[in-house]
């Protein structure tokens, strides 16, 4: 019955008449969530509340020993120092990179699909393939970039001196964050209304006048979006980078909080350490989940 | 203040030809409108002038200094834009005092210019607000004052009031002619309004298909239009255009089999010709003895005066009365009589004024 009339002529009700098609077509969603986030979430809940012993026979309830642990360790202060500088340096940088690049483009007579074309690049690529590509330059004696260093006088060897796999990791991040900040930063450029920028001219604001009187404030909606979006990338997105580059190392130089729940949890094998992490990492993706929601409601009116 | 003087100044974009090699002398303290239909040219030309868009070939002198060199700010002219382009991040009086600082004025100028156009266009109580809160009249107001605390030698106006409403347009109307009463600013002032154009010009200058039409006072430009164009465009409802002929001895012109209408003078040189035939729709005057007769088909009561709608022979024509009630009704034939001294010719090939 249902072939011989057109699909048009159907009214929208008759679709979705029976009461198990919707929750059929939900089905394959919901399955995902349960599998790979509420069932890992309920688990992380409960290990961390939970001790088992070493040969994963018996468990017992420990309370807040765990948090208690965690919070209270050296390890676990160091690795969130590092992170939070990581995040904040790698964000500013790539911010200020980004927006300075993509007004110098905007500025150009000629070529600017050219340079947006290129700049696109790191951004196409995944974390651990940039890394990778970055692992392959700065390999020391033979990589390029590490050839150059030489060159300059700079003994370098990452895999042993804390403060050149901190730079190699740190670069690596901004070159790839660069990318996503330039064009966003392009394309707010190119929605500002001319009009805007026409008023600026004939003001006589040029140069530096004109980026940071009315062009830098003017996408200041941009920038509050960016910051928030390269946070959660550092703070959240970088394992693979992190991994491909320096595994944490030399010496936990690298170890970010992400990295430090992944050796907690499959290399020293303490769940209850590693449950008590992600949950902390949860609040923070959380937070800025709802920040984000937050400035992204309240954009500036243009 | 100063003059403004265009010569041959032409721009093309790619292919297409957006202004045709113009002309135009604008003198010191005149306020000049450009009008046209969408799409004619007008705020190219207008943004030509402030530096904008380069010309393609031409050149532009403000105060009798060649300017096509310069960049916009150093033109000294100061722009007023459709959409107010006003700073959305700083407040009025930041808005105002913008351009003045960037000129390292002093800072005591700075607060006597500021203060004196907050005076003139009463924006006192605005200045703490950003644009976001203003209504539409505001911004166009705190935009106009951003004009002149420059105090520049030159304003360029791009259709500054078709974002308001009608009442508002009015109003912001009378404050920009009273202003330039005030400020004597050379002006030059770009509308697709005709009502605007005509209540603001001193000399208007009608513009269409990327070149000039007709230059002159608007009562010059009403009362003598230059082309069908002209016409057709000014004046609501506009005037009447009807395909007739002249009398092949010159005297009298003809619409289709209607009486003939005697010329003011005879046009020895267009006998036989065919011609528009352009009259007001305040020239044709509604009388018992009427030469035409008129079918009447819709009836348009305006309060004060009535628009009469209908055909003369076989053409669409329109009156204008001056009167609250009528005596007719849609179905009805009156007779109509011509003013003849009212009648203006046009080639009906080109368009062109032929007579009188
Ligand atoms: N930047 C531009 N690029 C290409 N064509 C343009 C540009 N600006 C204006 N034009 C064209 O030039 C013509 C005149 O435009 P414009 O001066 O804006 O008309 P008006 O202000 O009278 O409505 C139009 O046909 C328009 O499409
Ligand atoms: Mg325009």
């Amino acid at each position: 019955m249902g072939g011989s009339r057109a699909a048009g002529e159907r009214l929208p009700g008759t679709w979705f008449r029976g009461r198990w098609l919707p929750w059929l077509l939900l089905a394959p969603q919901l399955l995902v969530i349960a599998v790979f986030f509420l069932w890992p979430t309920l688990r992380a809940l409960r290990d961390a509340f939970y001790q088992g012993d070493a040969f994963g026979l018996s468990e017992e309830f420990v309370g807040l020993r765990h948090f208690a642990h965690t919070l209270g360790s050296a390890e676990y202060g160091h690795a969130l120092l590092l992170t939070l500088a990581y995040a904040l340096l790698t964000s500013a940088l790539s911010l200020a990179g980004g927006f300075a690049l993509a007004v110098a483009v905007e500025g150009l007579r000629s070529g600017r699909t050219l340079f947006r074309t290129l700049f696109l690049w790191p951004y196409a690529l995944a974390p651990a393939i940039s890394a990778a590509l970055w692992v392959f330059l700065f390999r020391p004696q033979v990589g390029l970039g590490a050839g150059l260093l030489e060159h300059a006088g700079v003994h370098w060897n990452p895999a042993l001196q804390a403060g050149q796999a901190q730079a190699l990791v740190l670069a690596t991040t901004v070159w790839q964050l660069l990318a996503y900040n330039f064009l966003f930063y392009g394309a707010a450029l190119q929605s500002l209304p001319p009009s805007l920028l026409e008023a600026a001219a004939l003001d006589g604001a040029r140069g530096w006048r004109r980026v940071r009187d009315v062009i830098w404030p003017l996408l200041a909606p941009t920038t509050l979006f960016l910051v928030v979006t390269d946070l959660s990338f550092v703070l959240f997105d970088t394992f693979g980078l992190i991994d491909v580059l320096t595994q944490g190392g030399p010496d936990h130089a690298t170890e970010t909080l992400v990295y430090k729940l992944y050796e907690d949890a499959f290399r020293n094998f303490d769940q209850g350490a590693a449950a008590v992490q992600s949950l902390l990492l949860m609040l923070l993706v959380t937070g800025l989940g709802v920040l984000q929601l937050r400035l992204q409601r309240r954009r500036v009116p243009a | 203040m100063a003059t403004l003087e265009l010569y041959q100044v032409c721009k093309h974009f790619g292919a297409s030809t957006a202004l045709t090699p113009t002309s135009l002398q604008v003198a010191d303290g005149e306020f000049v409108v450009l009008v046209g239909p969408s799409g004619c040219g007008k705020s190219t030309l207008l943004r030509m002038i402030a530096g904008l868009e380069s010309p393609s070939g031409g050149e532009i002198r403000i105060g009798g200094h060649g300017v096509n060199a310069q960049e916009p700010s150093a033109r000294d002219i100061a722009m007023v834009f459709q959409n107010y382009a006003l700073y959305p991040h700083m407040s009025v009086r930041e808005n105002l005092s913008y351009a003045l600082k960037l000129r390292k004025l002093e800072r005591a100028e700075i607060t006597r210019r500021v203060d004196w156009a907050v005076d003139l266009l009463g924006l006192q109580p605005l200045l703490a607000r950003k644009p976001a809160e203003l209504s539409g009249g505001q911004r166009q107001r705190v935009a106009m004052g951003r004009a002149i605390v420059r105090e520049p030698q030159l304003f360029l106006f791009d259709e500054p009031l078709s974002n308001l409403d009608a009442r508002l347009r009015n109003h912001m109307r009378v404050e920009i002619k009273q202003l330039h009463r005030r400020l004597g600013t050379t002006t030059v002032y770009v509308t697709h309004d005709q009502v605007e154009a005509m209540t603001l010009a001193q000399r208007m200058v009608v513009m269409n298909h990327g070149r000039i039409e007709q230059v002159g006072t608007p009562e010059e430009v009403y009362a003598q239009p230059a082309s069908t164009f002209v016409a057709g465009f000014l004046g609501a409802p506009p005037m009447n255009l009807l395909a007739a002929h002249i009398s092949t001895d010159g005297t009298h012109v003809l619409v289709d089999d209607l009486a003939p209408l005697p010329l003011p003078a005879p046009q020895p040189a267009l006998a036989g010709r065919a011609v528009t035939l352009g009259l007001r729709p305040e020239a044709l005057l509604p009388a018992v003895d009427g030469r035409w007769p008129l079918t009447l088909n819709l009836l348009e009561a305006l309060g004060g005066e009535l628009l009469l709608h209908g055909s003369l022979g076989r053409q669409a024509c329109v009156l204008r009365v001056a009167t609250t009630a009528s005596p007719w009704r849609e179905g009805d034939t009156l007779r109509v009589d011509v003013a003849s001294t009212a009648l203006h010719l046009f080639d009906a090939a080109s368009g062109q004024r032929l007579a009188p």
